[in-house]
């Protein structure tokens, strides 16, 4: 890469990395003071989107997975060290997009899959750090819970595939909206600046 | 410094092998020794043992370790739990405390001249000056989307997707002059 080239790839990781990290502290805390369920998976639908649009903007390799980190860095780093937990969050999401888009960065599809990814992550990542936590016996713990709450309800053996089919058509659903969404964003961005340097 | 840590790391790892195939008592003393390592070494990572919320779970994982995993075989305070229950309970209740104090003495004894320094070694050395350039520019984006979302009308589907589509602009020509700069 050339140094103009080089310079250019991290200023929009930082741009971009200060965006995400803006839109964590405006609409993060919006979600969190109405107190909404599902604030992480919203916003990693968001930040993920955001990735996508960023993309269309510099399709380079490792773009997505750089602005990841400084969006992860400038989040968790603080004057007492680092949070780990956000830090993992982010970077894992950002990591997830980077590799949906390796094969063809302005694709709709993959942005799609990209964003479902990511929206994946943000769900399963309390499950993963609770396992990392107490150890693998806390997933037993948490079928012997489900078994005998599904008792206590009295609900029917299939109702743990409705549930299951629910969640995946929320992350299927969230992928589409983030995915087409960013997707659109980037390449109405990418544009708008064409013409303006026309 | 760096010195001090890598022992810490050292002993670390001592008490990471402790528990692999010690069960309880493994656990239990390495929980005891990584905690007196600390206190003596590092003793403000221990400030994230005072966390209400991990021991409200951890007290939801052990109760709800001796009534619903094994056989209820043992009566306790009037009710009856699973002995294996409470064991495995116990040990899930450990293991977080000493992951949850290893993970804390990381943060702590991790920088931002670190990773800087680490992301150097791998080729990312722009890394270091990117996130200087973010932290620069987190106020004021932050204040223009605050702006944004508070003009009238700014939830409707198309308003923000143009709200989008301008911020995602204004990143792109922030960094263009970023990157005229660094050049210069």
């Amino acid at each position: 890469m050339s140094q103009r080239g080089a310079a250019r790839f991290w200023a929009y990781c930082a741009a971009f990395g200060a965006l995400w990290g803006a839109l964590e502290v405006t609409v993060g805390s919006l979600l969190h003071t109405l107190h909404l369920p599902l604030s992480g998976f919203a916003l990693a639908t968001l930040g993920s989107g955001l990735l996508v649009a960023q993309r269309q903007l510099l399709p380079e390799r490792g773009a997505t997975l750089a602005t990841g980190l400084v969006a992860a860095l400038a989040k968790s780093v603080s004057p007492a060290g680092i949070i780990l937990g956000p830090m993992v969050g982010i970077a894992v999401e950002a990591l997830l997009v980077e590799l949906a888009l390796l094969p063809a960065p302005r694709s709709r599809a993959l942005a799609v899959v990209a964003v479902t990814l990511a929206a994946s992550w943000a769900l399963s990542q309390r499950l993963l750090m609770t396992v990392a936590l107490y150890g693998e016996e806390v997933v037993s713990l948490y079928l012997a819970g489900l078994r005998d709450a599904a008792a206590f309800l009295g609900l029917p053996e299939e109702a743990r595939w409705v549930a299951l089919g629910a969640l995946l058509a929320l992350v299927l659903g969230a992928g589409v909206l983030g995915g087409s969404a960013g997707h659109a964003v980037g390449r109405r961005a990418a544009a708008r600046l064409a013409e303006a340097r026309a | 410094m760096r010195g001090g840590r890598r022992w810490i790391a050292a002993w670390a790892l001592l008490c990471v092998g402790l528990q692999l195939g010690w069960g309880l008592q493994g656990t239990a003393a390495a929980l005891a020794l990584w905690t007196l390592v600390l206190a003596l070494a590092a003793p403000a990572a221990l400030k994230s043992l005072a966390r209400p919320v991990f021991w409200g779970a951890s007290a939801l994982v052990a109760a709800g370790s001796a009534l619903l995993l094994g056989e209820r075989d043992l009566p306790l305070l009037g009710v009856a739990v699973s002995a294996e229950g409470l064991r495995v309970g116990a040990l899930m209740l450990l293991r977080g405390a000493f992951v949850l104090t290893l993970v804390g003495w990381i943060g702590r004894a991790v920088g931002r001249e670190d990773v800087e320094r680490w992301t150097g070694a791998v080729g990312l050395g722009g890394l270091g000056v990117a996130l200087g350039q973010a932290g620069l520019l987190l106020p004021e984006l932050v204040a223009r989307l605050e702006g944004g979302l508070r003009g009238g009308g700014a939830l409707r589907p198309g308003r923000l997707f143009e709200l989008a589509v301008e911020a995602v602009v204004q990143a792109a020509l922030t960094a263009e002059s970023l990157a005229d700069e660094e050049e210069r």
